[in-house]
């Protein structure tokens, strides 16, 4: 579906007129996420696409997480995570990408099966970090819903792609590949 | 206490998110707080009553009044479904009720009450409770 700006944006191309610290307060959220790191780069970048392609986000979709790529995820892993189900990723990560699909879809029917299948692969505060983890990611909602999700700032590639990295305080940063 | 309960207390202490995240809870408490200054309150109450019938099955606390919050359900419902499917039109003339930056305020408050409503219901299932 192709989607228009849907609300007034400023020079930065965010909405216009968002109270400051509404918006200072959820990034700080953000940011908090960010910086736990009992993950490994690659699950974590795979949790962060496959809820860029289910929220269907422009930016999301084009940006790929630096030290994931550099710890193997790959463009042909991660252009398994549409059909991971039948895919080659390993068990541990399909259960984090059934656990995306099940907090994205409906919480609170996860399944028991799925209950024991996360616990069998993460630990408590794996799971925890997951959690967060889907939340931060699926934040791209508020972009997708004012139809601020373009990718017009972003420093694309000739194939569609920018480089996502984050600061020590968690704050992304985004460059040409 | 004896060393029984004791050990029965330990052994039955549930985990909770926010033991193990405690700094990314507070901020979305944080948030949902700032929201509750910013955010016209029957707005904002009639957003969580949505995000509680599509995420918890719950049954309707409030009555959808004006052409405004008619525009603004139909918004929420899509976002917390799929919002991929949200269409430029159903937005922009729900925006239309809002001065500038308002109605942004609306879906970031909307979104961060929604993210919370997922965290207790998904870690209520896998660990024990949100806390």
């Amino acid at each position: 579906m192709t989607r228009a700006t849907r609300v007034p944006v400023g020079a930065d191309g965010r909405p216009a007129g968002r109270d400051g610290e509404l918006v200072a307060l959820l990034a700080a959220y953000q940011d908090a996420v960010v910086r736990s790191r009992l993950l490994d780069a690659v699950t974590t970048e795979l949790v962060r696409l496959r809820c860029a392609r289910q929220h269907d986000c422009r930016i999301c979709q084009s940006l790929r997480y630096d030290e994931a790529r550099a710890e193997g995820a790959t463009d042909d892993v991660t252009a398994q995570i549409d059909h991971y189900e039948t895919s080659d990723l390993s068990e541990r990560h399909k259960v984090a990408l059934r656990l995306v699909d099940a907090v994205i879809w409906m919480p609170a029917h996860i399944s028991d099966s799925l209950v024991a299948q996360v616990r069998a692969q993460f630990t408590d505060a794996e799971i925890a970090e997951l959690l967060v983890d889907i939340t931060k990611w699926s934040t791209q909602k508020i972009h997708v819903t004012l139809g601020t999700d373009g990718t017009d700032r972003v420093p694309l590639d000739d194939t569609g792609i920018a480089l996502l990295s984050f600061d020590v305080t968690g704050a992304a940063q985004v460059r040409h590949t | 206490m004896s060393w029984h309960a004791r050990i029965m207390a330990v052994t039955l202490r549930i985990v909770t998110l926010r033991d193990l995240q405690p700094e990314p809870l507070t901020l979305l408490d944080a948030t949902i707080s700032r929201a509750h200054e910013i955010v016209d309150p029957s707005l904002l109450a009639l957003v969580a009553d949505r995000i509680a019938i599509a995420l918890e099955d719950a049954p309707t606390q409030c009555e959808v009044a004006t052409d405004r919050e008619r525009a603004v359900c139909s918004v929420i419902d899509q976002m917390l479904i799929d919002v991929a499917g949200l269409d430029d039109t159903t937005v922009q003339h729900a925006a239309s009720f809002f001065p500038e930056g308002e109605f942004a305020d609306l879906v970031m408050a909307s979104y961060a009450i929604e993210a919370r409503t997922r965290l207790r219901l998904a870690s209520a299932r896998l660990l024990g409770a949100m806390g």
